[in-house]
């Protein structure tokens, strides 16, 4: 072996590069390069990023077995030195002895120095937690997520003027004025992410931020009547997936780009709830009998990407309505994820009366995507699209997975005459 | 543009020269702060990166070059080619690796080398024997350090 290969190189690498290194590795393990020699001693307490996680699989080095995280993740941050943290993130898991934590400590060791992301998932079985208000008035935070046992009581004098990130999942809030305050406090908030499960003391959610680009929300419990309230002007990405008997209203949204509404919504108003989509360039929704019936009348200009889920309807000429208030439409999807039983949904087809305009002109990519059985009423709508898409590309149809004569529906839509000779079928 | 243009020379320490495609010489930032700024012709000389490590830099910098920016089968070929890239390197290769990325300023390779450090060092054993770092502490210093530190070794 010759000799260079021998030598340590490694160690002779700046700090910087060091901690870079160092970023790849399990926070405990980086930080257990202490004991590698003098050159590494105090390396470790200068990484930006460190991230405390309790969990049996991530068991690298010497991770601890009988104690709880805290206790490494406590001693550790006394002698952590950077003046920056980047990112923090904290998991404690149901090994984690509640008692044994004082949070407020915990978050006053961090908050005198300059954090950027912070990380506080809490899943142990222990009670809610409060977290200290300097956690609320920190100006430098640019992410925050908050998961599980937390209990969001915002102060009065909380501002977080840098926060652009803001993840709420399944928290418990003191009141519905703890939560408007907390987003009222965050000026320059472009991404919410929320996730609800059980009763978090708030019936309205009201979302009112006007800086706002990007929100998700997701609620899943059927046991209670919630209202969600949207007011966000600048927004461009809108995702909504409900599982709960949440009622929805919704205020315009000129700059909106793309929207998925997965699950059948409640609206006072189901027909505003649409038009306030209608600015959207791309849009995958939940065909719904109410949602089809809105949407036949509802001009969608600049679509151009329309992503359709049938939920137990029969949507095949609604679709075809839809299809005529989208003049710029060039993809088109349909996706049987929710059907189990493509079997029992009741479908009828009549040629419509005029080809919709995004049709002869735009219409590139079809796809349908899950679950095409073949049926009578299918297969019309099929060969209307494809006689009928004077600019298709390509048509790519996914036939049901446990269908039994696939070679024959597949020679059966091969024969099907397309008006766009350069277009290509495929099948999957 | 011309054929000329789109072609340009790195010369090594060891005066080794690589004519490649401009586009693929272009990843590195420092390259790109030096074509922006004219000062150089067509000829580039990296002071601090030898001819054996500047040509797997050029090969990194060509995959990258060819793949980047198509869809998931290829992003997923890449993250392969980069495992096997990195796979069999030795650590004074994969050391002057990170120097010449760093140098160079290709944030990508030098994510690619420190995380190829880190997956041969699992353990503090490995990070001795891979490394090669020598532990110059005194017996009764590092029992100190473990002692001082019963946190981070806590089994």
């Amino acid at each position: 072996m010759p000799e260079d290969v021998c030598e340590d190189k490694i160690s002779e690498l700046s700090d910087d590069l060091l901690l870079r290194i160092l970023l790849h590795i399990p926070t405990k393990d980086a930080m257990a390069t202490m004991v590698l020699s003098k050159r590494w001693r105090f390396v470790w307490t200068m990484m930006p990023k460190i991230e405390y996680k309790e969990s049996k699989s991530i068991c690298r080095l010497r991770w601890p077995r009988r104690k709880s995280v805290y206790w490494f993740l406590y001693e550790s941050l006394k002698l952590h030195k950077a003046p920056v943290i980047d990112s923090l993130c904290v998991k404690l898991g149901p090994l984690c002895p509640a008692t044994d934590v004082d949070v407020e400590k915990l978050v006053a060791k961090v908050f005198d120095r300059v954090v950027r992301e912070l990380e506080f998932k809490l899943l142990w079985s222990g009670n809610l937690i409060s977290l200290p208000n300097s956690l609320y008035t920190c100006d430098t935070l640019i992410s925050l997520k908050l998961c599980h046992k937390i209990f969001i009581d915002f102060p009065s004098l909380g501002c977080l003027p840098s926060l652009k990130t803001l993840c709420l999942s399944s928290v418990v809030y003191k009141d519905e004025v703890s939560l408007v305050r907390f987003l009222s406090s965050c000026p320059v908030l472009e991404k919410l992410l929320v996730k609800r499960k059980k009763a978090d003391n708030v019936a309205k959610f009201c979302v009112k931020v006007p800086s706002l680009l990007f929100f998700s929300y997701y609620s899943c419990h059927y046991e209670y009547t919630r209202c969600l309230v949207i007011d966000t002007p600048a927004l461009k990405h809108l995702s909504i997936s409900y599982l709960s008997v949440d009622h929805c209203s919704i205020e315009n949204m000129p700059c909106l780009d793309s929207a998925a509404i997965s699950f059948s919504i409640n609206c006072y108003d189901h027909d505003k709830f649409l038009r306030c989509l209608s600015s959207v360039l791309t849009l995958e929704l939940c065909f719904d009998d109410i949602t089809l019936q809105c949407c036949s009348t509802i001009n969608f200009s600049r679509l151009v990407k329309l992503h359709i889920c049938p939920d137990e309807s029969d949507w095949l000429e609604p679709l075809i309505l839809l299809l005529g208030n989208s003049p710029n439409l060039k993809y088109l999807l349909v996706d049987y994820v929710y059907i189990d039983q493509p079997k029992d949904l009741s479908l009828s087809w009549n040629q419509p009366t005029s080809v919709p305009g995004c049709l002869s002109c735009h219409l590139k990519i079809f796809e349908w995507m899950e679950g095409y059985e073949g049926r009578v009423e299918e297969k019309e709508f099929v060969t209307y699209i494809l006689a009928n898409s004077k600019c298709l590309e390509r048509a790519k149809i996914t036939l049901r997975y446990n269908l039994e004569d696939k070679q024959n529906i597949m020679e059966e839509l091969k024969s099907i005459p397309r008006v766009s000779k350069a277009s290509q079928l495929l099948f999957k | 543009m011309s054929k000329s243009e789109k072609k340009i020379v790195l010369k090594s320490l060891d005066n080794e020269a690589f004519e490649v495609e401009k586009a693929v010489a272009l990843q590195s930032q420092t390259i790109w702060v030096m074509c922006e700024d004219k000062c150089v012709g067509n000829e580039i000389p990296l002071e601090n990166v030898t001819g054996q490590i500047l040509a797997k830099v050029i090969d990194y910098c060509k995959k990258h070059a060819v793949v980047d920016g198509d869809g998931d089968e290829s992003s997923e070929e890449l993250k392969n080619w980069d495992t096997e890239f990195t796979k069999n390197m030795d650590q004074s290769t994969l050391f002057n690796m990170i120097l010449a990325a760093n140098y160079l300023n290709i944030k990508s390779l030098l994510n690619l080398t420190c995380q190829a450090v880190a997956d041969k060092t699992k353990t503090i054993d490995e990070f001795h024997t891979f490394l090669n770092i020598e532990n110059n502490f005194t017996p009764e210093e590092e029992a100190q350090i473990c002692q001082e530190n019963l946190w981070a070794f806590d089994d």
